[in-house]
């Protein structure tokens, strides 16, 4: 029946994709003219930011060591939320609106889908040496890490299950952003701050009105932050999270990324397919 | 291939594109009707706004259809895209797409990637291409270094990385200079003599360009198709009868003009002008005859009449019309009024 040639197939597709993509985003992201500039960016940022939480901590009279503790896991975790959060969104919008491939990579056998994924994984890796940073800093700064090292084996087990939640929230995020105009390139960043507000990252969740409690507590992202002060610290949060049995923290981090996971690639393809059906994915709104 | 058992390369019933704006929708396709046979090279010639790129963006699945239904050898492009996407490729002109901080190799074999391609073979074929494409020696320069051709070389090598069935070709050679339009008319020729049945469907306001390459062109404006048909076909539609030019010396005197004209298959004869700058440059006075025909078989009477007159023939040739007046015929109006109108 056909003309020519077999049509090829496979499952290892999606994983090809999924690995050219975490190049270019290791050829984007680390595409700074000077390395000593990307530096500072992965440095001084964050460190500004964990200046800046512990002087209003100062001026509040709360400032300790367990404070201090609390606040640098929080921050050094968020760092990489925030870049997973927005990596698919970015990816998404400058392939579209910057370098005008979006039409060549969708027309491909191969799915936004890991390709979006795989941008998002080393954004987030890359801010994960911004994330070691904010730790060390809070070793420097005094903060007791946890006696005979870190939990690893905690760490094994949050690490990926919390990378994976917000991973998959990312790409809600982008399946929704790309049906949106250039401007959406912010709108992962408005996401990512209000998560950050609400999951416990810098301040204990009782502080938190009510019914946005519960919010939070719905969220893999605090009992990601949550488990890694637990492994990394030694100690446990104050408050509800502090309550949690590790086992427990651990079955509701991995139901939550389960049901992410469950929802998100739906969200994400419901998304592009919507955007192929309005005609947003092959437009420019930036010029 | 068998035209009997080979489903269509493009098969389009009734495609229809409405877009939602804010002074009201816009119909970009309007029941277009389209089937291309596996091996042609396919023209959609139109003015910006006709409905060309929207065509190619539903049919190599960028975009859905508002009504009607189009495969791709068989392959319905609204419910098998992935399938459909395996034996396509596209190629769009005047864009500057390209990641500027990759080389041309890592774009390429990121493609190959993205392609499905095992990392091997991929690379093989991005070799292949980079020396297919003349731009091997660039291999290694970054995309933000390239001029326009070689990024549309570039471009024109990735869409050959997965061996397409069919190419859609959208506006390829705008914003080329001659050289690197003519290398890229080469390359098209080139990739579909290699393997019979690829397709290649053309979108071009170029008519030169439409007539020199493709097979059939079909004619589109507002969205609609309003004629299709192989180059000759459509000249055909404004030119009904073959016209030739005779050049002769002088017309013999026992012949006049109105004996030419009652010889078998011609429809009309006509004096055109006499001058003396015939061809062969000895500066004697030639008359030009303007012979209509029912059919060019019927020139060799009428050469024969003149010769036995005395005639001494200095010039033969035939005089067709250009697909622009066949355009102009259909739309009314030129293919750059079109433009002036669709982009004012």
């Amino acid at each position: 029946m056909r003309p020519f040639g077999p049509l090829r197939g496979g499952a290892a597709d999606a994983a090809r994709s999924l690995v050219a993509s975490a190049r270019l985003a290791w050829a984007i992201e680390g595409n700074w003219a000077e390395p000593i500039y990307l530096a500072a960016f992965l440095i001084v940022r964050p460190l500004a930011f964990l200046g800046l939480f512990l002087a209003v901590l100062s001026i509040g009279g709360s400032l300790n060591v367990a404070t201090i503790g609390f606040v640098v896991i929080g921050q050094a975790v968020f760092q990489i939320v925030s870049a997973a959060l927005e990596g698919p969104t970015h990816a998404l919008l400058d392939d579209r609106e910057r370098y005008r491939t979006i039409r060549y990579i969708f027309a491909t056998p191969s799915s936004l889908f890991p390709v979006s994924i795989g941008r998002s994984l080393v954004k987030a890796s890359i801010a994960g040496f911004s994330a070691l940073i904010v730790i060390g800093a809070g070793i420097l700064l005094g903060v007791p890490m946890r006696a005979g090292g870190p939990d690893l084996l905690l760490v094994a087990a949050v690490l990926p299950l919390g990378l994976l939640s917000v991973v998959g929230l990312g790409i809600v995020l982008g399946g929704l952003c790309v049906q949106l105009r250039n401007d959406a390139w912010s709108y992962p960043e408005a996401v990512s701050s209000s998560v950050f507000l609400l999951c416990g990252a810098i301040f204990p969740l009782e502080v938190l009105p009510g019914p946005v409690q519960n919010i939070a507590a719905a969220l893999p992202i605090t009992w990601w932050i949550e488990g890694l002060r637990r492994a990394l610290l030694g100690t446990t949060s104050p408050g509800i999270l502090g309550t949690m049995p590790t086992n427990e923290l651990l079955l509701i981090l991995a139901v939550g990324t389960a049901v992410i996971w469950l929802i998100s690639p739906r969200l994400f393809v419901a998304g592009i397919d919507r955007a192929r059906e309005k005609g947003y994915l092959d437009r420019n709104t930036a010029s | 291939m068998s035209g009997s058992t080979s489903p269509a390369a493009v098969n389009a019933t009734g495609i229809g594109r409405v877009f939602q704006a804010k002074g009201g929708p816009v119909t970009a396709l309007d029941g277009i009707d389209l089937r291309i046979e596996p091996g042609e090279l396919f023209g959609v010639l139109g003015p910006n706004g006709a409905g060309k790129s929207t065509l190619i963006k539903i049919l190599s699945t960028l975009l859905l259809p508002s009504t009607g239904s189009a495969s791709i050898f068989g392959l319905d492009v609204v419910t098998e895209t992935a399938r459909v996407r395996r034996i396509m490729n596209l190629v769009v002109g005047g864009d500057f797409s390209g990641y500027g901080l990759l080389t041309v190799r890592e774009q390429l074999a990121m493609f190959a990637q993205f392609y499905g391609l095992p990392y091997r073979e991929g690379m093989a074929k991005v070799d292949a291409q980079l020396a297919s494409f003349g731009i091997d020696d660039i291999r290694d320069r970054k995309i933000s270094a390239l001029s326009t051709g070689q990024r549309q070389k570039l471009n024109f090598a990735r869409s050959f990385l997965n061996d397409p069935w069919i190419l859609f070709l959208d506006e390829p050679t705008i914003g080329l200079d001659v050289s690197a339009a003519r290398d890229v008319r080469d390359r098209v020729r080139a990739f579909q003599a290699e393997q019979p049945g690829r397709t290649v469907l053309l979108t071009t306001h170029y008519m030169a360009e439409a007539d020199e390459m493709c097979d059939r062109i079909a004619i589109v404006d507002y969205g609609r198709i309003l004629a299709q048909g192989t180059p000759t076909e459509l000249k055909r539609m404004v030119q009904k009868d073959a016209l030739f030019i005779v050049g002769i010396d002088a017309l013999p005197t026992a012949m006049s003009i109105d004996a030419l004209r009652a010889l078998p298959g011609v429809i009309s004869v006509a004096a055109r002008d006499a001058d003396s700058s015939d061809p062969s440059g000895v500066g004697s006075p030639m008359l030009r005859l303007a012979i209509g025909l029912k059919e060019d078989a019927a020139l060799g009477g009428v050469i024969s009449a003149l010769a036995a007159g005395g005639a001494h023939l200095q010039e033969i040739s035939k005089s067709e019309p250009t697909l622009e007046e066949v355009f102009v015929q259909l739309v009314g109006r030129g293919i750059s009024e079109s433009d002036e109108v669709s982009n004012g």
